[in-house]
């Protein structure tokens, strides 16, 4: 709605007239050199941030290494310690049962103190290396 | 991306390519909003130097929060003119007193010299008229009637709400209607 003036006032329409004159008001140009100085700005933050952005980008791989991409892989610490608590009780478990839970010789000679063990009993292939070596 | 296409994207996908290091968006965004941000200081200190200052540093905020710039969610052009209007504000508190740069009026060959006295000495008026408000309503009459801004954009800019800035543009165009009225004559304006 167009406000009304008294005639003591300047009216409506020349004020928005006024305002029109304003719009392309040339002085309200910023000057080449401003432009250029902006610029100039704009081209140096630019070339920072890409610098800084960069070096971020590099920056975890450098901080954490291969230990934290395998920690990463199985699922961060909590899954390591469930891991390692799940061997110790294993451990346990296979040394207080005794003789109990093997199924045969090998266990019992690993078991005893007298017994002589040898490396092939666990793998032929070794008994097979060590064949070779000795030819 | 071809510079003519770049030239017509909107303002907050060339902040995106700037800030992915795209030197024509940081081009094509220095000529867009300079103009606006200068406009809008040079009318709202009255002094080009200190004008040119604001909007220098307005662009340079501007491009600092490129990377931060989340796109849809707010319209750069409202982000840069609140900043525009806070670093006036700022500047107007630590220097009173205003007057119009003595800036010669750029010739144009399509008007008579008469044209062109008439038309700068109505601008001069406009301006020291403007000077004569109280900071607040200079502003929501410089973004609402000059820079042709809509109130709710104003309302954004400004922090205050839509009543208000009807308000205060309300009330400074009763302002500068009193303080144009003696010239009225004088700027070419007579009944009829």
């Amino acid at each position: 709605m167009a406000d009304k003036f008294d005639d003591d006032m300047f009216d409506d329409a020349a004020l928005e007239d006024l305002f029109a004159s304003a719009k392309s008001d040339a002085r309200m140009d910023p000057s080449a050199e401003l432009l250029a100085r902006v610029l100039e700005s704009a081209e140096t933050l630019q070339a920072e941030q890409r610098g800084t952005q960069q070096s971020a980008d590099v920056a975890p791989r450098a901080e954490g290494g291969l230990f934290r991409a395998v920690l990463q892989a199985l699922g961060g610490w909590p899954s390591v310690s469930g891991v390692a608590i799940a061997g110790a009780a294993g451990v346990w478990i296979g040394v207080s049962s005794g003789t109990a839970l093997m199924q045969n010789t090998l266990g019992l000679d690993l078991y005893g103190q007298n017994a002589q063990t040898y490396l092939s009993d666990l793998d032929v292939s070794y008994a097979l290396s060590l064949g070779v070596e000795e030819e | 991306m071809p510079y003519d296409q770049q030239d017509e994207m909107p303002d907050d996908a060339l902040l995106v390519l700037y800030a992915n290091g795209d030197g024509a968006a940081a081009r094509i965004l220095t000529l867009r909003l300079t103009p606006r941000a200068f406009a809008q200081a040079f009318r709202m200190l009255s002094d080009r130097a200190e004008a040119e200052d604001v909007a220098q540093e307005a662009m340079i905020r501007l491009f600092r929060q490129a990377p931060e710039w989340r796109q849809g969610e707010a319209k750069v052009t409202t982000w840069l003119y609140r900043v525009v209007a806070n670093l006036c504000t700022d500047r107007l508190r630590k220097t009173r007193g205003v007057a119009l740069d003595a800036v010669p009026e750029p010739e144009d060959e399509a008007k008579s010299a008469a044209q062109q006295m008439q038309d700068q000495a109505r601008n001069d008026a406009l301006q020291c008229a403007l000077n004569t408000l109280p900071e607040r309503q200079r502003m929501a009459v410089v973004l609402r009637h000059i820079e042709g801004l809509g109130n709710p954009e104003i309302a954004d800019i400004m922090e205050i709400s839509v009543e208000a800035v009807e308000s205060l543009t309300s009330r400074g165009k009763r302002t500068l209607a009193k303080a144009l009225a003696s010239q009225r004559e004088a700027l070419g304006y007579t009944d009829g």
